[in-house]
């Protein structure tokens, strides 16, 4: 595999406030890469440097070996797609997909055929002549992603573009986005702070906290086994659980699922349950007052003492590192 | 009920103070305009309603020896002085909307200076500067003074307008592969539309209306419709003939601001952008 884009210790700062911090990250060409983080981490600056909006305080990055560091942003050959889509508001749907082609120079017959082309991947071929204003939300993220496809980019970045759908349209917007990733073979870089989304999505997710990847790999390993107390905490739909260790200062962390209730060493005290379909969700409080989740097939109710036995578990220094 | 009523009543008089105090004087000038002078400023006790009704204040203005080239002089500042404001006034809002919005409008206060002192303070010294053959009483200096007043609005205009724009749409252009010339002009410009005609047209009419800087820059070789019309009511004390000037001077005002009325109205600034 070939390194489609590189960052090279890459620092950005704005103010005071450290948004990159010596960062190098290489992402591979047909690679769906997420970068994973809390909101105001400042990822999507991340984007904005690799697309050439702003520009890095020092480091550099390369696009397909090529040092674009200095590079305008219409020189890159990269395509953006804003968290507010970004759609000209003045121009149809049509005349919208077909800007960065007229950019470009490329015929209006060319322009024809390749707008409607992926219109029609899109299913967006019925509003092509409406303006922005007049279509829903979710056709608006697809007219976004259309502008992005069509000029066929060597790398396409996208800034939580399902963050403005709503609950129902986001998961088949978000199986489709990996749908068209896989059948373009194309290299994206998504940033979100939803989790789901770089599980479903990313062959790689990088966690980004206080200006550095915490931790970059597949999401399942990052996981299963996070490499400080931070990203436990940080990764999953549950915070990873955490008691105080057997050696002073270490702590034992778990996930909800390496529980088994019923018996075992550990006790719990049940303040919330929640249930969620055929499972209750738990919210205990450890002997030692620490915060406990875990989920149950049986009922719980408030105040309800549960037992249980650990399967797995990771040990954490004090400084939060994993042993 | 009673309260409905006196609320009634309230609105009627508000009403009908409102529309005396706008459209008594618009009366004033159509009898000026319209009566002889004999029966109007010239007799003793002006009329209400006068007897005779005349066109012969328009026709005499019209045959005013300097009337129409007065006119077109006026017409031509006024074009120069709207399409300078735009073609300085555009590139310079957009530099500014592109500094923090502090520095900004600091920078927009510093040009409102010149609006702030007297006009005659700075046309004195401006006749000083154009005192030479061929610039002196010229379209040219004529409109470079008053676009003085002019650019400090329609930058203030067209400032708040680029800056309401989502700064993702140049970036989108930039990344879409626009040059920022053509971010600038194909993709903010058409957005700004209403307020670019709006800078227009208040540089234009503000042009148009202009006195203090064309009579002292004036060599009344033409001079400009408004000195033009000052110098009949004060010179000459033809008060009928000079109201007939201005009644035909708002006609270019009426036709503009119609034609460009639809270009006034944004319809979908925001549209397509979310968040």
């Amino acid at each position: 595999m070939t390194a489609q884009l590189e960052l090279d210790r890459v620092t950005k700062r704005y103010g005071d406030r450290l948004i990159a911090d010596d960062v190098s990250l290489s992402v591979d060409a047909g690679e769906f890469f997420v970068i994973l983080g809390p909101s105001g981490e400042g990822k999507s600056t991340f984007l904005r440097m690799i697309a050439g909006i702003e520009t890095p305080d020092a480091g550099s990055i390369r696009i397909a070996g090529e040092d674009v560091t200095e590079r305008p942003p219409n020189k890159r050959g990269v395509a953006m797609v804003f968290q507010n889509y970004a759609l000209y508001p003045n121009m149809t749907v049509y005349k919208n997909i077909g800007f960065p082609l007229k950019m470009q120079f490329f015929s209006r017959d060319e322009i024809d055929t390749k707008v409607r082309e992926v219109a029609k991947t899109l299913g967006i071929s019925e509003i092509l002549q409406s303006k922005p204003n007049r279509i829903s939300g979710g056709q608006q993220q697809r007219v976004a992603l259309a502008r992005a496809i069509v000029r066929s980019p060597s790398i396409f970045l996208l800034d939580e573009p399902l963050s403005n759908l709503d609950a129902r349209v986001r998961f088949s917007a978000r199986a489709e986005l990996k749908k068209i990733q896989r059948d373009l073979g194309q290299t994206f870089v998504f940033v979100t702070h939803d989790q789901k989304e770089a599980e479903s999505l990313s062959d790689r997710t990088g966690v980004l906290h206080l200006g550095r990847f915490e931790q970059v790999g597949p999401f399942h390993e990052i996981y299963e086994r996070p490499v400080s107390r931070w990203v436990g905490d940080f990764v999953g739909d549950f915070p990873m659980n955490f008691l105080p260790g057997s050696a002073p200062g270490t702590e034992i962390g778990f996930r909800t699922e390496w529980m088994s209730l019923g018996e075992g060493p550990y006790t719990a005290t049940v303040e919330v349950a929640e249930r969620q379909g055929d499972l209750m969700s738990l919210l205990c409080r450890s002997p030692e007052g620490r915060r406990i989740f875990a989920v149950s097939l049986q009922r719980h109710a408030h105040g309800d003492e549960v037992r249980y036995a650990l399967r797995e578990q990771r040990t954490y220094r004090a400084d939060g590192s994993l042993v | 009920m009673r309260r409905w009523k006196a609320s009634r009543i309230g609105l009627y008089i508000a009403a009908i103070v409102t529309g005396t105090a706008v459209v008594f004087p618009l009366w004033i000038i159509l009898i000026l305009a319209l009566a002889p002078p004999g029966k109007t400023i010239l007799s003793p006790n002006f009329p209400l309603i006068p007897p005779v009704w005349t066109l012969s204040n328009f026709t005499s203005a019209l045959n005013y020896p300097q009337f129409t080239q007065a006119f077109w002089f006026s017409l031509e500042i006024a074009f120069f002085v709207g399409g300078l404001a735009l073609a300085i006034g555009i590139p310079t809002a957009y530099g500014l909307s592109r500094l923090g919005a502090r520095t900004a409008y600091g920078i927009t206060t510093v040009l409102f200076v010149v609006n702030m002192l007297p006009s005659l303070a700075i046309a004195i010294p401006l006749g000083a500067i154009f005192d030479t053959p061929g610039l002196y009483g010229s379209a040219f200096s004529i409109g470079i003074a008053q676009e003085l007043l002019a650019l400090p609005i329609t930058v203030f205009l067209l400032l708040g307008a680029f800056q309401s724009l989502p700064r993702e749409l140049e970036q989108q252009a930039r990344v879409d592969g626009a040059g920022r010339f053509s971010a600038v002009f194909g993709v903010l410009v058409p957005l700004i539309v209403p307020a670019i005609v709006a800078a227009f047209l208040l540089s234009w009419m503000l042009s148009w209306d202009e006195s203090t800087f064309a009579l002292i820059l004036t060599n009344f070789n033409p001079p400009t419709l408004p000195v033009l019309i000052f110098e009949a009511a004060t010179g000459r004390g033809e008060a009928n003939q000079a109201v007939a000037f201005s009644l035909i001077a708002t006609i270019p005002v009426i036709i503009l601001t119609v034609l460009l009325q639809k270009y006034l109205r944004g319809e979908d600034l925001v549209a397509g952008i979310r968040g």
